[in-house]
């Protein structure tokens, strides 16, 4: 699993509505603890749609604070 | 209690719009019994719904007022918080300002207590006593001095006088515009980029339909100088004990009106329904019937420009030799009329059109006013001044 992290809930509401409008399933979660606590919500998604979701977000000038990789439940690591 | 079903003209639209579309109400009703949890702060489905609801909003105040970006949209209680926020959060030590003398308390009260703080020099243009602003006069003081920040209103809300927002943008200078809106959000076409204007406050509850405890300021420029109000819970950066930076964050603290603001929106989507010229035509018919009513009326004064084109639907009357705030209470008691007496917060605009300090007589229509409506008032005007 994939997760995007944002600058603020603004922004995840954004981005949500921009994979939406695209057809890439989404689902917002809490942050997860280990990965940051910036805006109590991130975006998750299955990691073969992370190139194109990024590249969405470059279109909608949504800026991103960091991209994360799960490796198992509690272990996470930045994913650029 | 007092019936305020039946009967009852209501021509105080430019106070607050009465009543309200069905549809607001029903935004209202709809997001507090089904998603009325707290938006931002969590992940659970609830407060997910709250934040798009917030957030769809935000957007739609964006488009309406042509913003480029929906962060831009700052939500505050009204326009006065809005134009507090702008003044309290722009100017500086030693700035200079720059008003006309048709504002509101809301522009100048805080306007004259940072300067008999010692913080602002302020100049105050006087208008004409049309209401209408002296562009030129405006042109000059804003060329003397480096001025900081330049706030007039769209429409008075003691005589509806339009201003040229666009022409007096062009004479701006480094100057940021900040427009008070609160008497044509909703009634005139506004576009921030098209018009030049820096900083635009809103406030919800008057012609965009929607419920008190609504506004906000739309920020088209100058994203990083303004400092907040008030600081506090986010939903962003918990683990930083400094206010975020980022927009509309940094400037919107503390849970919103999310009833509200979902009433809000939909007012604006029964705007964009109706059309907004049509809402116009409707408006500038109505001013043109009351204005050839009130001139046949004996002793009547009628204060403004006297002309559809150049205002909203406000227009103040006195007739002589009787209060502004008997008449008003003649229109209540014996015709069911509800109008503003007295000075509407504006006591410069007073003195601008010669009204000071007894003020007028204050008739403002909305969309839900019919030219019914305003033949009654005229008649009960008539028989009023002739009693
Ligand atoms: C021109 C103008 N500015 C400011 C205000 C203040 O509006 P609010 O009470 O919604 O902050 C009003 C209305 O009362 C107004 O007409």
């Amino acid at each position: 699993m994939t997760v995007f992290v944002f600058y603020c809930i603004h922004d995840v509401m954004k981005a949500e509505k921009a994979f939406k409008d695209s057809g890439i399933p989404i689902d917002i979660i809490p942050v997860p603890r280990q990965v940051s606590s910036d805006c109590g919500m991130a975006v998750s998604l299955e990691e073969e749609y992370k190139i194109r979701a990024q590249d969405i977000l470059v279109e909608h000038n949504i800026e991103i604070k960091g991209v994360y990789k799960r490796l198992s439940s509690n272990e996470w690591v930045i994913d650029t | 209690m007092v019936d305020v079903s039946t009967d009852n003209i209501y021509m105080d639209n430019a106070a607050t719009s009465y009543p309200k579309p069905g549809e607001v109400i029903d935004a209202v009703c709809h997001h507090l019994s089904t998603l009325s949890s707290n938006p931002g702060r969590s992940a659970h489905r609830l407060s997910l719904e709250a934040s798009r609801a917030l957030f769809d909003a935000r957007q739609t105040v964006a488009d309406f007022f042509g913003a480029s970006d929906s962060r831009d949209v700052v939500f505050t209680l009204n326009v006065t918080e809005a134009l507090n926020l702008a003044i309290y959060g722009i100017l500086r030590k030693g700035d200079h300002v720059v008003t006309t003398s048709m504002e509101h308390n809301s522009v100048m009260r805080p306007l004259r207590h940072l300067e008999s703080e010692g913080i602002i020099e302020l100049s105050v243009v006087h208008s004409f006593p049309d209401g209408s602003v002296d562009i030129d006069g405006i042109a000059k003081r804003v060329k003397q001095r480096k001025t900081r920040l330049l706030v007039v209103n769209h429409a008075s809300n003691v005589t509806g006088t339009i201003a040229d927002i666009k022409a007096i943008s062009r004479v701006k200078g480094e100057a940021l515009l900040l427009v008070d809106a609160a008497q044509t959000a909703g009634c005139l076409p506004i576009d921030l980029k098209e018009m030049g204007i820096d900083l635009l406050a809103f406030t919800g509850h008057k012609a965009l339909l929607g419920p008190q405890g609504t506004g906000g300021l739309v920020i088209n420029t100058t994203r990083e100088c303004i400092l907040p109000l008030k600081r506090g819970g986010t939903g962003s950066n918990s683990e930083f004990e400094q206010q975020p930076d980022f927009l509309p964050d940094r400037l919107e603290s503390g849970t919103a009106n999310g009833c509200g603001i979902a009433g809000l929106a939909r007012g604006i989507e029964v705007i964009q329904t109706m059309g907004i010229d049509n809402i116009r035509m409707h408006e500038k018919k109505l001013i043109e019937i009351m204005q050839e009513g009130l001139k046949e009326i004996k002793g009547i004064r009628i204060y403004g420009p006297m002309d559809a084109e150049r205002q909203v639907a406000v227009i103040s009357i006195n007739i002589e030799g009787i209060s502004p705030s008997d008449v008003g209470y003649a229109l209540d008691r014996s015709f069911n009329i509800c109008v503003r007496t007295g000075l509407h917060c504006a006591p410069s605009a007073h003195r601008t059109i010669g009204s000071f300090p007894q003020g007028t007589v204050r008739f403002s229509m909305g969309i839900y006013n019919t030219e019914d409506d305003v033949e009654k008032a005229i008649d009960a005007l008539t028989w009023i001044a002739e009693h």
